[in-house]
């Protein structure tokens, strides 16, 4: 039969090919019907009666083609797929050397840009897990502080009382302070202090949250008088109570009180989280543990003792900026009705909760994301230029798959299913490796805020994988490029790479130095400025001390004025138990322990001092300005050797019924009394606070402390002796004599339990691990960049050894006839070194340029150190050319030992 | 087709009626009408569907071509496929005939 060849065999057309047959089958019929004697139309409807219903037919017969071709197309597509996939997999397998180093260069790119964007997308993108999260909110107060403009201060009570009632952007408002309990030993388990909060019962509705078990807490809960509830968090009932379910309704001892458990919280919830918070509220990175937050009379009385947080959610359709208007509005009332307590420059605003975790350290991780990211491109760099050195060898292949009909579309799927795979296994490494970054976090001591919401999620996953998918079709599109150049001239045609093709790759590498330098230098930098930070003089001595935390039973009724003096006795007694013991040079207690994050503050008037113009004053005395405060016991400044400069410390002298005294810090005494000298300070009197209190006498004035930050200037700060004012906390410090610090441990724990058992040291560290811990997130940046800073550079020195290597490799045939033609080795070699030397002074010059240009971006990150510190800067470069150097050397060395009698003969 | 019992008369037909050789659909349909001798006769239009149905299961392979009165037809053969699934549906058919035939010539019950 003859064979036609119709349109619709090259692409199929459902409509046309039924309509065709069906007409026909219709002629035919009716041809039948004439031939038995109808007439032509008699016979057309007879032949349509007998068929049946046309159109209907024609279309589920187009219906049955169309999903015929459908499924066709899917097996074809298949087919290719798994063709290319087999091809790839033999091909790949042909060059393992090649494979085994795109693959592991391709998962160090990668594996480090998916560790650092796990982080970024856990602390930066994800939403929070709360309800809705984007319509939470933190309520602070701002105002000028201490230490120059603060933007979070606490609320007061009757401040929170009247936000919650007055602001009407808010849909639902709850406060919150940290309150540490110690959970008293039950049988085997020992005491231990659990990072509380006390809450108002809106807390959990306000965030959105359910408990796993039992009940949240109630506004009965918060009655004065109410009954002790409490709710537990998950790691806490696992860990104490067995994941029991009967845990609810059972009675346990915290600090000293009885509370009944009346419910269990969902796992991974623990707001208040630390690490989200300002270091001054003293929020642990995780809560364990809330109970109701029940306001006293008292409390409700002290508009300027400034202690709550504040959560809050915006109504629906309430825009940030309304809140703060509104927030402003409420604050601006405040100041016309209590100035006294809210001054007129003070304000309230809102942050959103999201904001309130990012803020500090996003420029830090896009920083990191940014060195990651470069580290990246250079692997990239490094794999494409073993692809082009491969593309040359594979030209000949796409001639001849061209040539018998590939279509050109078919060879780039080919090269970018095999692209892909390369990427693709990369990737998967590189999510092993971001998923360790949970484990590495693990360990760290919840310094990054929302480290609990880091995990690799579906976005995580998702970015890798198109990101791998990306990188693997440039690289096929680069290698078809290269491969198309290539082919034009077949193989032997050239012996050399063609000068186009040469300077691609020196261009490549050049830019792979440029990038490594840059992260030298950014690395550099900061170690410098590490550096720089561990000199800092923080004002006292760390090397063998020993610190740890001491809490006084003070449940939910906290007294002062009933308990202070039981508190202040005891800890005296401790310290004077402690300064007592052999092996000890001095012991104390304070309240705020330095570079902990925990820092307290009160204002404070000078006696004599007029009131400034139009601030209101009473009765001669003025609010002169904001001071860091502690309460010390015992020998706190010798047994932390903060230097006496004037006057005396405290002693038996100053009781609770003598005259009240205060111990100035110099910052104190400048910042006050500018231009006059320590010892003139001594008799000055101040007040604290804006309770009207007795006049406190300077007797004293020491060295300034870094209280924040050993990057942060010294405060002026105020001291109190405990038995003056009372405190229920403090951590004690012990100076050993010239043993190490973790010889007074034992001691310390006997005096304790020597005069109350029930009671346990809590947080003991030694004083150089707090000073080290303060400085955790300095030193986690500085060595991670100095490992990308390290990566890069070997990666760049591997590109740079491979270009060099392949370089030398084409060329045995010119250098042999060099050599032949009488240059010496030493020439040869010289020639070399310059190709490699050439790409790296332009790398260097490059890179320079770029790192001066990005160090302007660390500026906030540096201490001590300017970000064109030329040291730095001529150091990495002496480094980058040396490495490279070597890197070139040894290729170039092989080219002087070429034969040329082989050389030439051979190729 | 008249008997619901078996499902397939209609494709057992058409395959066997390929099974000497390409025919084209009209022809396909006239065999089929004058082998049974018009006792299973039917709108012929459900002879289509039925056909493109078997081509997309690969029982058939379709091609166009020209008759010998020298029309475009489209003609259908057998696949090594569509062979085997016509031997298995003629013993199923087979067997499901001699049940029926047993159970009829029964004469107790």
């Amino acid at each position: 039969m003859k064979r036609t060849l119709r349109p619709s065999d090259v692409r199929p057309d459902p409509r046309r090919d039924v309509a065709s047959e069906l007409r026909f089958h219709l002629d035919m019929r009716t041809q039948e019907f004439v031939d038995r004697g109808m007439t032509p139309d008699e016979a057309r409807r007879a032949a349509a009666a007998a068929f049946g219903d046309v159109a209907a037919i024609e279309a589920e017969c187009r219906e049955v083609r169309v999903q015929r071709e459908r499924e066709r197309r899917r097996r074809a597509w298949r087919w290719d797929v798994s063709t290319d996939v087999r091809y790839a997999l033999r091909t790949l397998a042909r060059s393992p050397l090649f494979t085994v180093a795109a693959v592991l260069t391709l998962a160090l790119g990668i594996g480090g840009a998916a560790a650092v964007f796990t982080l970024v997308n856990g602390v930066l993108l994800r939403p929070l897990p709360y309800a809705d999260a984007g319509r939470l909110v933190m309520v602070w107060t701002s105002g000028d502080g201490s230490r120059g403009r603060e933007t979070q201060w606490p609320l007061s009570a009757p401040n929170y009382v009247d936000v919650k009632a007055q602001a009407r952007s808010l849909g639902a408002v709850a406060a919150f302070r940290f309150w540490p309990y110690t959970l008293a030993g039950e049988g085997a388990a020992e005491p231990e202090m659990l990072a509380g909060a006390r809450a108002d019962p809106d807390l959990f509705r306000t965030l959105g949250v359910r408990p796993l078990l039992g009940r949240a807490l109630t506004a009965d809960d918060a009655r004065p008088g109410g009954p002790r509830v409490a709710v537990i968090g998950h790691d806490l009932w696992q860990r104490r109570f067995g994941g029991a379910p009967d845990v609810l309704g059972r009675q346990v001892t915290l600090s000293g009180e009885r509370f009944t458990i009346v419910g269990v919280m969902p796992r991974h919830f623990s707001f208040p989280r630390g690490a989200e918070l300002p270091a001054g509220l003293q929020f642990r990175p995780r809560t364990e543990v809330w109970t109701p937050l029940v306001l006293t009379e008292r409390e409700l009385s002290r508009r300027g003792t400034n202690n709550l947080a504040a959560v809050a959610r915006l109504r629906a359709g309430v825009t940030a900026q309304q809140a703060n208007a509104d927030l402003s509005r409420i604050a601006r009332r405040f100041a016309a009705e209590y100035p006294l307590y809210f001054a007129k420059e003070m304000d309230l605003h809102a942050v959103s909760l999201k904001e309130q975790a990012a803020a500090p350290v996003r420029r830090g991780l896009w920083l990191l994301m940014g060195a990651v990211g470069l580290v990246l491109v250079i692997a990239c760099a490094n794999v494409a230029n073993l692809l082009a050195a491969q593309a040359a060898g594979r030209a000949w292949e796409f001639a001849i798959r061209t040539a018998l009909g590939a279509t050109r579309r078919r060879v780039f799927l080919q090269l970018v299913t095999e692209n892909v795979i390369l990427t693709s296994a990369g990737a998967a490494l590189a999510l092993g490796a971001a998923w360790s970054t949970r484990l590495v976090l693990a360990r760290a001591r919840g310094d990054l805020p929302r480290a609990d919401d880091v995990a690799v999620d579906v976005r995580v996953v998702a970015v890798t994988l198109a990101a791998a998918v990306a990188v693997g079709v440039a690289f096929a599109v680069t290698t078809l490029q290269l491969g198309a150049q290539a082919g034009a001239g077949g193989p032997g045609a050239r012996a050399t790479a063609g000068p186009g093709r040469r300077a691609g790759r020196q261009l490549l590498v050049a830019a792979e130095v440029a990038l490594s330098l840059v992260l030298l230098v950014g690395a550099g930098l900061l170690t410098r400025s590490f550096v720089e930070l561990q000199r800092v003089e923080p004002g006292f001595r760390a090397e063998g001390v020993m610190t740890a935390g001491l809490l006084m039973p003070i449940g939910s009724t906290f007294d002062p004025a009933r308990d202070g003096a039981r508190w202040a006795h005891f800890f005296t007694s401790y310290a004077q138990r402690l300064g007592a013991l052999p092996g000890v040079a001095a012991a104390g207690g304070v309240s705020s322990l330095p570079l902990t994050g925990a820092v307290e503050t009160a204002s404070f008037g000078i006696e004599g001092r007029e009131a400034a113009r139009g601030s209101p004053g009473a009765e001669g005395r003025a609010q002169t300005g904001e001071a860091d405060y502690a309460v010390v016991a015992g020998d706190y400044f010798g047994a932390m050797r903060v230097p006496l400069i004037a006057g005396r410390l405290f002693d038996s002298r100053d009781r609770e019924d003598a005259k009240p005294v205060v111990v100035v810090s110099a910052a104190f005494v400048r910042r006050t009394w500018p231009g006059i000298a320590a010892p003139e300070a001594l008799g000055q009197r101040i007040w604290l606070g804006s309770t009207a209190e007795s006049p406190h006498t300077i007797v004293g004035v020491v060295g300034d402390v870094r209280q924040t930050a050993l990057d942060a200037a010294a405060a002026p700060a105020m001291y109190m002796p405990v038995a003056q004012y009372p405190y229920p906390f403090l951590t004690f410090v012990v100076r050993t004599r010239g043993a190490s610090a973790a010889a007074a441990l034992p001691p310390m724990r006997e005096a304790l339990a020597a005069l109350d058992p029930s009671l346990a040291l809590h947080d003991v560290r030694p004083l150089r691990a707090v000073v080290d811990a303060s400085l955790a997130r300095q030193r986690f940046a500085t060595s991670l960049s100095a490992s990308f800073a390290a990566a890069a550079l070997v990666l760049a020195a591997v590109g740079l050894y491979g270009v060099i290597a392949t370089s030398v490799a084409q060329r045995t045939r010119e250098l042999g006839v060099r050599l032949a033609l009488g240059a010496t080795p030493r020439g040869v070699l010289a020639l070399v070194l310059r190709d490699g030397m050439r790409a790296t002074a332009a790398g260097v010059a490059a890179g320079l340029v770029g790192a001066l240009a990005a160090a302007r971006l660390l500026r906030s990150q540096l201490f001590g150190v300017s970000a064109t510190d030329p040291a730095v800067y001529a150091g990495v470069a002496l480094l980058t050319a040396a490495v490279a150097l070597a890197a070139t050397y040894v290729p170039a060395r092989r080219a002087t030992r070429l034969d040329p009698a082989i050389t030439l003969r051979g190729e | 087709m008249a008997s619901d019992l078996f499902v397939g008369t209609l494709d057992i037909l058409v395959l066997k009626a390929v099974s000497w050789g390409p025919r084209h659909g009209y022809a396909i349909g006239r065999w089929i009408r004058e082998t049974t001798e018009d006792v299973l006769s039917v709108h012929e239009g459900v002879l289509y569907p039925a056909l493109h149905r078997l081509e997309r299961r690969e029982l058939l392979a379709e091609e166009w071509s020209v008759t010998e009165t020298g029309r475009e037809a489209k003609f259908y053969s057998l696949t090594p496929a569509g062979r085997a699934h016509l031997r298995a549906e003629v013993e199923r058919w087979r067997r499901f005939s001699r049940a029926v035939s047993t159970a009829i010539a029964a004469t107790s019950a």
